[in-house]
């Protein structure tokens, strides 16, 4: 692995953390709302 | 109307996300001496300043149920508490990768690192704890009392490199392009942040309700019919 591969997996794991969460929060309300 | 409000937010947020990390990769130099890993910096720094904003987030709140012993406040802790997980795991691992590449190492035991690392656990305990119990007037009390405590370490990793020696730089000199990608990563970063506490808390809000409305009597049903928190 190079410094540029570190480099644009820091940026993908944010990406996936942060907007992995927001999807994820909005997939409980929406199954809460549909019960 | 604030469906569509909602949804203009995100994309907005998308965008301004991805605007800052085509600016990272294609419009800001490298530092002379670390080359391209530095360009980490400009995601892990504004992501470690909105961890900061939601363990304050979460004392201030815990310190609203205290004072007040209204749920709302309970309910805001615990949204910010779930997103200060999620912010500190990113800076973690950011940093981690950033280590890997300007020192070698994936982790050191250094004064910041460590209290980071405490950082996170504290905010996950504080989590289980809230799973651990049953009663939701006794979890609000006793998660509102640890929520402020677990605020103490915010300082510590805050000072930790300024006034102990440690290998985690304190501050890094910029160039005038770097200081703009940098300010410009606080952009999403923070729109993103605080859209996750907002959306998380209006979920804990639907829980609650929900849960209201299936106990009888103010009476809480034997196992919650929504858990705390709904696992998310």
């Amino acid at each position: 692995m190079t410094l540029e591969h570190y480099t644009i997996a820091g940026y993908v794991l944010v990406a996936l953390l942060l907007w992995g969460y927001a999807i994820r929060i909005w997939l409980v309300g929406r199954n809460l709302r549909n019960k | 109307m604030k469906k569509a409000a909602v949804l203009m937010y995100w994309l907005i947020t998308a965008a301004a996300f991805a605007a800052v990390v085509a600016r990272v990769f294609w419009d800001t130099p490298e530092e002379a001496t670390m080359g391209i890993i530095q360009k980490i910096f400009y995601i892990h720094l504004p992501v470690a300043i909105n961890t900061f904003v939601a363990c304050l987030l979460v004392f201030v709140a815990s310190v609203g149920y205290l004072t007040t012993r209204r749920v709302w406040w309970d309910d805001l802790a615990m949204a910010a508490a779930k997103v200060s997980v999620v912010l500190c795991s990113a800076v973690l691992l950011t940093g981690m990768l950033w280590a890997r590449g300007a020192w070698g190492v994936w982790w050191t035991w250094s004064p910041r690192l460590t209290f980071s690392f405490m950082l996170w656990l504290l905010y996950i305990v504080y989590l289980l704890v809230r799973a651990s119990i049953e009663s939701s007037q006794r979890r609000a009390v006793v998660a509102a009392v640890y929520g402020v405590v677990a605020f103490l370490d915010v300082p510590l990793v805050w000072l930790s490199a300024r006034l102990l020696p440690d290998i985690h730089p304190s501050s890094i000199g910029l160039t005038y392009a770097m200081k703009l990608t940098l300010w410009a990563c606080f952009v999403p970063v923070t729109l993103l942040a605080a859209g996750l506490i907002v959306a998380r808390y209006q979920l804990a809000r639907q829980q609650r309700a929900r849960r209201d409305a299936t106990s009888i009597h103010g009476f809480e049903p034997v196992m919650p019919i929504v858990p705390d928190g709904g696992g998310v």
